[in-house]
């Protein structure tokens, strides 16, 4: 026994010491032979895995593997084809829109599409007294792009028909959307409440597990209708929060791609042969607002000279790091209706200077600069661009405070204006003008606690302009009224326009068929893994 | 030869704090200043010792006005857990006995808390800020000061010279200056070493976790997470503030004052 | 001694249960204002949890939602509510996922208690280890890097050691993980939670090895301050004249020195060891929330920051006052479990109460 006990310490001593080495011996890394699992890492979890009601890319991102609507994007572009639908037809008049379903697909816990599963995915966020109609749920997205949607109509068993109040040229991008993806009835019927976290769908992955703040795990879906098959047996979406750690496990190998990157590390990444970097511009606007519910922030001047301070040059190239451009107008120059020039905002740090020694009671006390920590498309990391910005303001004699927060309290308190200069930014739904400058600057999107407008911009001209442009259909015409809005914005300046960031997704170079979204969505549907010999 | 050791190593300690603590006043360039945004990320060179940093600031100047924050933020901290404790001390041995108790049980309970989420439940209500955090640390390390200066406090009354020095009529102040600090002395010096070192550890990590609220105040925990981004393209900026926390830190370890 | 406890079992149990329930007494004492002053902080918080989570700010709807948590009751309603929950195990739902709270701490609290335990089991065994074997064998060049580790554990901060290692054993050596539990290509373990346990209990090797590798670097981080604070505890004793006297006396029976101190010396300092142990439970838990930030680690840690910060009301009444009574256990336990260790070797029985 006293043998025993004088070899234990040195006994557990080795054990662990074993481990440990053995452990770095079986030294992971990717291997050449196809992996059967795929394993994609970004910076937060999903919140919610219910189509109709979430707003957070991260949960869209995930749901995009699992779930399919009547229609979908042709990959890559913003042009909408039949999915679960066959073939759609409109009426002449517009008001009622018909879906032929698509034969023999089945929904992941076995439920048949047909007209009537396919039902009820509307009707839950239409009628308010559905079963399915959570209460702690907004459904905001029904509001905002499927408002005009009266009815839906079961015509017969295979036959789906939506009645429209008016028309709407928007509804069919909107379909493609993913408010308007199909969830079985199925789940709801054995999930209940608990439905947006066991997600029931079509699409090319089916649900596995959950393990919040650390991954969602997703299998092959060995009964989907569509083409390609997917590729690997598992799908796993990892949430690794730090930047670094990351990109550090993408280097390692464990991991086969990644998003939210800080544009900075991807110069190590660009010369490194094991990846492929995919990166185009995205339909966003990082910009700075200033509420005007804030005596103080009410003077144009000061804004003004804000906007005058603000080099935004450099905002591109150290808080992006040369990935993205300098946003000119409150939308991006690929929309109608936004020249592709300069813009009316010109740099000047004399006049800026000017304009603050002109107007002691501005410094007075310092200005309040609200910003976020989470990483967005817009602002690969928020706090940079709020230090970055104190400085230009503080070199023409401003006094600027920066004040922190977890993005969900920072988008609290800017829809409720509860600020005085904020950091925030707008990703696209759909390719509409509509969609930046109504979002930005029409008076209905300025309600305390879900304004979008977060300045509170409130302007009777600019809201006829706004929506005198949503009721004409002709392109030029519509071009000539936004002339007019941005000519206001110009004037007033609720907001300064920052940047547009660009979209980055890091892949292992073996990885085939991924294709950038506009709408900035992962669909790894159709992703594979490729041999070396294969070309693409 | 071991004294002379020792003193080396106290004379290297002081030498060092002071020096880190110049940068409450001077550094070589602004710390806040991003002058030199054209040179981001350059390596050292004459006039940037430590070269630029990614948002076109002096680094050398960031980490030394950095170390001193770090250093004087933790020694308020430790100001505000020594105080406290004292005061329970005295609370807790003059005051009545279910005061005395209920101090007890109070530090009993206080112990679980880790400081972490006694700073957390503190941000509940107050702003993310230096002082806050300073708050948050000073009241964490409240109770482990406590026991520790009531375990001296006992042992220096229940000494023998105490009692004598009661009997032959010295009090109050003439006690304390005679008898009892003279052997409270390296115990406390040696609780605020340690206190120290815990406090700018804990400040240092709750800068880190984001909770200082500028994330431009230069405090070493706060500039190695601004600077985590630039892990790979910038190592050094990484390191550095690690290594210059942890070398004033063990500096400190090291001192052997009046032992 | 042993002697002295069989001559008079029943007064010994007596004195033990009486002990016990004044322990117990106490400690729901402890609970009781622990949970108040949780619930007071809440009640201080500025803003409302619930409109913060409702994205439509309709005030009829904010109240019917406050009223149907039971939030516009009186406060003495609201408290002794909240603590009848707590102790019911009935912890509402999550603001924020909208998931039951208790789902939630059931999946983070066992990945925080695998790593916590194994990385004060692996600091602990390094430290006491490294001091014995110095003395053991009287290598004096050994204590330098004892001397060293207790250093370490004051002087490096946790999450830029984290981060070294992580710099230089995944990315330079490419050998471990950077972060998280598992690598789900592989099916993960279930069952009880800890991922070693369930891999062993599944007969699963791979699983139990993907295990292994995931805890190496937080387990080591982690470790480094316990081992710091043993090894430092340890030494401070082993220097005390009583024991220098001792191991003298038991040279001069004879004894080899790997006896000496590998069972002797080491039985008579484990009760200190142990209570430092126990103090240092609540920094133990600070370092495991870095820890598990710097490793992406899903545990409790981030759970609780993250609701402090999200305002996630039931996740910091019912999550923070958790872990103030597992900190509270754990203290305590180490006190008992040190006061026994002290009772059964009492050598130096005037020492026993300090």
């Amino acid at each position: 026994m006293l043998n025993l006990k004088r070899f234990l310490l040195p006994g557990i001593l080795g054990f662990l010491l074993g481990t440990f080495l053995t452990g770095c011996g079986k030294g992971g890394g990717t291997t050449g032979e196809a992996p059967s699992a795929f394993i994609f890492a970004r910076g937060a979890d999903a919140q919610k895995l219910d189509p109709a009601d979430v707003d957070d890319g991260e949960s869209v991102n995930t749901m995009a593997q699992m779930f399919e609507g009547l229609l979908g994007f042709v990959p890559g572009t913003l042009e909408v084809e039949p999915r679960l639908a066959e073939s759609y037809s409109i009426s002449p008049d517009g008001l009622s829109y018909t879906f032929q379903l698509r034969e023999g697909v089945r929904f992941h816990d076995g439920t048949p599409l047909n007209a009537e599963t396919a039902r009820f995915s509307f009707d839950r966020q239409m009628d308010p007294d559905h079963p399915a109609h959570f209460p702690d749920a907004s459904f905001q997205y029904w509001q905002n792009l499927y408002g005009d949607v009266e009815r839906v109509e079961v015509v017969d068993s295979m036959t789906l028909r939506l009645h429209l109040s008016r028309p709407n040229a928007g509804l069919l991008s909107a379909l493609a959307s993913f408010p308007a993806w199909l969830v079985s009835p199925g789940g709801f019927e054995k999930h209940g409440a608990q439905m947006p976290f066991n997600p029931v769908g079509t699409g090319p992955y089916r649900f596995v597990e959950w393990r919040p703040n650390e991954a969602i795990i997703m299998e092959r879906n060995p009964d989907y209708w569509g083409t390609p098959e997917p590729g690997f047996e598992r799908l796993v979406i990892r949430s690794i929060p730090l930047n670094t750690s990351r990109l550090s496990e993408l280097v390692a190998g464990h991991i086969h791609g990644l998003d939210g990157i800080q544009p900075s590390e991807l110069a190590d990444l660009l010369e490194d042969p094991r990846f492929e970097i995919h990166s185009a511009p995205g339909m966003n606007v990082g910009y700075l607002s200033f509420s005007l519910l804030n005596e103080r922030m009410q003077d144009p001047d000061l804004r003004r000279a804000v906007a005058m301070a603000i080099d935004r040059e450099n905002l591109v190239a150290l808080a992006l790091d040369g990935y993205g451009e300098v946003a000119n107008y409150p939308a991006p120059p690929s929309f109608l209706g936004i020249p592709d020039d300069e813009g009316p905002i010109r740099r000047d740090v004399e006049a800026a200077k000017a304009l603050v020694a002109a107007h002691p009671e501005w410094t007075a006390k310092p200005i309040t600069l609200a910003t976020f920590g989470q990483p967005r498309m817009y602002f690969p990391d928020p706090q940079r661009i709020a230090s970055l910005i104190r400085n230009d303001l503080e070199a023409v004699g401003f006094k600027v405070e920066i004040i922190n927060r977890e993005f969900k309290s920072h988008l609290h308190v800017t829809r409720r204006g509860e600020f005085e200069m904020a950091l925030l930014g707008w990703m696209a739904d759909t390719p509409d003008p509509d969609n930046f400058l109504s979002t930005f600057f029409h008076s209905k999107a300025a309600v305390p606690g879900s304004a979008t407008n977060i300045s509170f911009y409130r302007n009777a001209e600019m809201d006829q302009y706004l929506d005198a442009a949503l009721a004409v259909a002709e392109p030029v015409a519509r071009e000539q009224i936004y002339a007019k809005v941005l000519d206001l914005w110009a004037r007033d300046l609720p907001l300064v326009p920052l940047v547009q960031g660009k979209q980055i997704t890091v892949l292992d170079k073996r990885v085939r068929g991924y294709q950038l979204s506009p709408t900035g969505n992962h669909f790894f549907g159709p992703v594979h893994w490729g041999s070396d010999s294969e070309e693409d | 030869m071991p004294d002379l050791k020792i003193r080396i190593g106290d004379a290297w300690a002081l030498f060092l704090f002071l020096l880190v603590l110049t940068g409450l006043f001077v550094t070589p360039h602004d710390p806040m200043s991003q002058a030199f945004r054209g040179a981001a990320l350059e390596g050292p060179s004459l006039s940037h010792w430590l070269g630029i940093d990614g948002l076109g600031r002096d680094f050398a100047s960031r980490l030394w006005r950095g170390g001193a924050n770090t250093v004087s933020l933790a020694a308020a901290a430790l100001g505000i857990s020594l105080l406290l404790a004292s005061a329970l001390v005295v609370v807790e041995q003059g005051g009545p006995g279910w005061l005395g108790r209920l101090v007890r049980m109070g530090i009993g309970l206080w112990v679980a808390f880790p400081v972490i989420f006694i700073g957390l439940l503190l941000l509940v209500f107050l702003k993310p800020s230096p002082g806050a955090l300073v708050l948050a640390v000073g009241l964490g390390n409240m109770a482990f000061a406590f026991r520790q200066l009531r375990v001296y406090w006992m042992n220096v009354r229940g000494a023998l010279y105490v009692r004598s020095s009661e009997v032959l009529g010295s009090q109050g102040w003439q006690l304390f200056r005679w008898a009892i600090w003279p052997n409270l002395r390296p115990d406390l010096f040696a609780l605020c070493r340690l206190l120290f070192a815990i406090s700018a550890l804990e400040l240092s990590g709750l800068a880190f976790l984001g909770l200082i609220g500028d994330p431009d105040f230069a405090e070493l925990g706060s500039i190695l997470k601004q600077n985590q981004a630039f892990l790979y393209q910038a190592p050094t900026l990484v390191i550095l503030p690690g290594l210059l926390l942890s070398l004033i830190l063990l500096s400190a370890h090291l001192t052997r004052f009046h032992r | 001694m042993d002697g002295k406890e069989t001559a008079r079992p029943k007064d010994h149990r007596r004195k033990q249960a009486r002990l016990l329930l004044a322990e117990l007494r106490r400690f729901a004492v402890i609970f009781l204002i622990a949970s108040f002053g949780i619930f007071l902080a809440l009640e201080a918080m500025p803003e409302d949890p619930v409109s913060l989570r409702v994205k439509n700010p309709d005030p009829a709807r904010i109240m019917e939602i406050r009223e149907s948590l039971g939030l516009n009751d009186p406060w003495l309603l609201r408290y002794t509510r909240g603590v009848a929950d707590f102790l019911t195990l009935d912890w509402g739902q999550s603001l924020i996922s909208g998931r039951p709270v208790r789902e939630e701490v059931a999946r983070f609290l066992p990945a925080t208690i695998e790593l916590s335990v194994l990385g004060v089991l692996f600091g602990t065994t390094l430290g006491i280890s490294m001091v014995l074997m110095a003395h053991a064998t009287g290598w004096r060049f050994l204590l330098q890097p004892v001397r060293g580790l207790a250093a370490l554990g004051l002087t490096v901060p946790i999450f830029w050691i984290g981060l070294l290692f992580i710099l230089f054993f995944s990315v330079a050596l490419g050998a471990l993980p950077v972060g998280g539990r598992f690598d789900f290509a592989h099916p993960s373990p279930s069952g009880t939670g800890f991922f070693l346990l369930d891999a062993i209990l599944a007969g699963d090797p791979e699983a139990f090895w993907i295990t292994v590798r995931h805890l190496a670097l937080p387990v080591l981080t982690l470790g480094l301050y316990p081992a710091a604070v043993v090894a430092g505890t340890l030494e401070a004793r082993l220097g005390e004249s009583y024991i220098q006297r001792l191991v003298t006396a038991l040279k001069a029976r004879g004894f080899s020195s790997f006896r000496i101190w590998g069972r002797h010396i080491l039985r008579l300092v484990s009760g200190p060891v142990v209570t430092v142990i126990g103090t240092q439970a609540g920094a133990l838990l600070g370092g495991a929330v870095l820890t598990e930030t710097v490793y992406s680690w899903p545990g409790m840690g981030r759970f609780l920051v993250d609701g402090v910060l999200n305002r996630d009301l039931f996740v910091i009444q019912h999550g923070l006052l958790l872990v103030v009574v597992m900190a509270l256990l754990a203290i305590t336990g180490f006190d008992y479990l040190a006061r026994q260790l002290d009772h059964q070797l009492s050598i130096k029985p005037e020492d026993s109460d300090a």
